[in-house]
């Protein structure tokens, strides 16, 4: 009688379907990429063209720049809509070091300090007052790009180094007179970023906020007791569930402290707007 | 009393009667009767605007697109008044209307019905009815000469000294009101936003009405596209940018929880006319263009810090037998 199989069997982990993978989202956007791809170079001949392609790209990296932080924190059902005042106030800043004499890599740094000032304090309102950060980020939208325009008035900084200038025009890899251009890279190192930080460090504090506060709460706990065996789990868990995490994100949502720490963080990440 | 006091409307206008005496103090032309017409008429729209948001919000939804669905409603208004001149004004009216709710029960059905979040949905919105502004006039605009007078003058007529926007504004209040605390769809909405689960429980439908809610959103951006494109003269489709982001800044000033399931009529429309006092004395009390932007971003941000906490009301236990329970709880813990 013991013997006897159970009725039911439950696996420790889901079997392979092929179905499961072709429906993931990410495949089926893969798939209507590559539909608009080849409608577009039926309707015209000039899609697939070197320079219309490298002008396309050069359009999507600065987006795909801001989409990867952004996506941290829609994970924790936050948003920032203050990042394209938060590029205006960086660029100009920028556009004043560079007046003042100086070099490439203390322009980066500026850009980068200013974005992370921005967006501190657009985290420190979110967590330590606990406002909805669509309330705060329209309230820093205007007032980012009012001192903009405050600090700037009517006129427009154009003289930037030439070395500066240059990265982000021109390509690292030359076919003809086009060809890949240099700002395609900071996307590609960025996702990286982007994914060790959701599956290493934020990831499971993030995905806990997502889906529940008492997980999250328990997740500090073990966090703080076995963080380098709980470092390998739960990592590892993140990896896989990833993308089924994401439809948890419409259930009921506390707010414990060991969660804050990381919205803090990704909100500052968020914003983090160097000009290229 | 002291309920009153804690109030958030009372705090708010409060907060309103000091700033509109300070702006007096500094500049009396603030206060002449010329200019607090202009407020209240330009406060008029975002105030009824910000009241369908409330509906939305109280839902836990959002309608991003309703500045949007103003522009195009307003343009096809403006479209029907220029090709056909003598179509009565309250047919235009009417129709405008009809055109937003229309607009409004797409939104809902893509939400209901498909289930995709309103924050999606509507950005999504958000572009096609701008878009479809340029497909359908070909990027032309409607100028101030190509529609007919009596169109034009119905924003400008007043009675007892209000211009129309404003009874617009009042009727459209009252309505919610009434809406809002009398039926049961009404009351419907603060238990969907409060508690979800236990408004399903008690046989509210989320999908009916979230389609409602919508409706109700598109309807009055359909209103107040007529009444923004009479006032203005022109119709294009870069009208009202941006608006849809002052809306939620009226409703969320004004105490409506961005979380759902708290907001009063009498606190968005005191949010609205908190936000309509700044946009009017930054301009009075002459200061630069430059600085405007700037302080009204902090203004906000202040206006939230004060007053938009909201915090949900805790869960009352209905129950006799539950309550006793509780109270030895408590009693057993203190």
């Amino acid at each position: 009688m013991s013997d006897a199989a159970s009725r039911y069997t439950v696996l420790d982990t889901a079997p392979f379907r092929l179905r499961d993978v072709l429906l993931r989202w990410e495949v089926i956007l893969v798939a209507l990429l590559a539909v608009v791809i080849i409608a577009n170079s039926i309707i015209s001949p000039f899609f697939l063209d070197i320079f219309n392609l490298s002008d396309a790209t050069q359009q999507f990296a600065e987006k795909a720049i801001i989409a990867l932080p952004m996506a941290l924190l829609i994970l924790v059902r936050e948003i920032d809509l203050s990042v394209a005042a938060i590029i205006a106030l960086a660029a100009m800043t920028i556009g004043y070091a560079a007046d003042a004499g100086a070099g490439p890599l203390t322009l980066f740094a500026v850009g980068i300090g200013v974005g992370l000032l921005c967006g501190m304090f657009n985290g420190a309102l979110v967590t330590f007052a606990g406002l909805p950060s669509i309330v705060v980020t329209i309230g820093t939208m205007s007032l980012f790009r009012g001192l903009t325009q405050v600090i700037l008035g009517d006129q427009a900084l154009t003289k930037y180094p030439p070395e500066f200038t240059s990265l982000g025009q021109s390509y690292f890899v030359k076919m003809w007179d086009s060809g890949i251009p240099y700002v395609v890279l900071p996307p590609i190192y960025l996702s990286f970023l982007s994914f060790l930080l959701l599956a290493v460090l934020f990831g499971v504090l993030l995905h806990f906020t997502a889906t529940g506060g008492a997980c999250s709460q328990l997740a500090a706990t073990q966090w703080r007791r076995a963080f380098p065996a709980f470092r390998w789990t739960a990592s590892a868990s993140s990896f896989l569930r990833f993308p089924a995490r994401f439809p948890a994100l419409g259930r009921p949502f506390s707010r414990p402290g060991s969660a804050r720490c990381a919205r803090i963080s990704a909100s500052a990440w968020s914003s983090t707007s160097s000009p290229w | 009393m002291t309920a009153l006091l804690k109030s958030r409307e009372l705090l708010l206008a409060v907060i309103l009667a000091l700033m509109a005496a300070g702006i007096t103090a500094y500049q009396p032309v603030f206060m002449t009767g010329d200019n607090v017409g202009d407020l209240l008429t330009e406060t008029a729209v975002l105030a009824m605007m910000a009241l369908a948001q409330m509906v939305v919000i109280l839902t836990r939804g959002i309608d991003l697109s309703v500045a949007s669905n103003l522009a195009l409603s307003g343009f096809l208004v403006a479209l029907l008044n220029q090709y056909y001149p003598d179509v009565p004004i309250l047919i235009c009216i009417i129709l405008g209307i009809g055109i937003g709710a229309l607009l409004g029960l797409l939104n809902g059905a893509l939400i209901a019905g498909l289930g995709i979040p309103p924050i999606v949905v509507t950005l999504g919105t958000l572009a096609i009815f701008r878009g479809s502004i340029i497909i359908i006039g070909g990027g032309d605009q409607v100028n101030a000469s190509e529609m007919s007078a009596a169109f034009q003058a119905v924003p400008k007529a007043q009675l007892l000294g209000l211009t129309t926007p404003v009874w617009c504004a009042i009727g459209v209040s009252l309505i919610m009101w009434l809406f809002l605390s009398m039926t049961r769809t009404g009351r419907g909405l603060y238990a969907v936003g409060g508690n979800p689960v236990a408004a399903r429980y008690v046989g509210i439908s989320l999908p009916r009405q979230e389609l409602v809610v919508y409706a109700i959103s598109g309807a009055v951006a359909g209103l107040c596209g007529y009444l923004w494109v009479a006032r203005y003269g022109v119709a294009y489709s870069e009208i009202a940018g941006g608006y849809e982001l002052t809306v939620i800044a009226a409703c969320v000033i004004g105490g409506v929880s961005i979380g759902g399931g708290v907001g009063t009529v009498l606190g968005t429309i005191l949010g609205a006319l908190f936000l309509g006092t700044i946009m009017n004395a930054l301009p009075v009390m002459q200061i630069s263009p430059f600085w405007q932007m700037a302080i009204s971003g902090a203004v906000i941000l202040a206006a939230v810090v004060i007053n938009a906490r909201a915090e949900r009301r805790p869960e009352k236990l209905i129950l006799p037998e539950a309550r006793r329970a509780a109270g030895a709880n408590a009693g057993r813990t203190a």
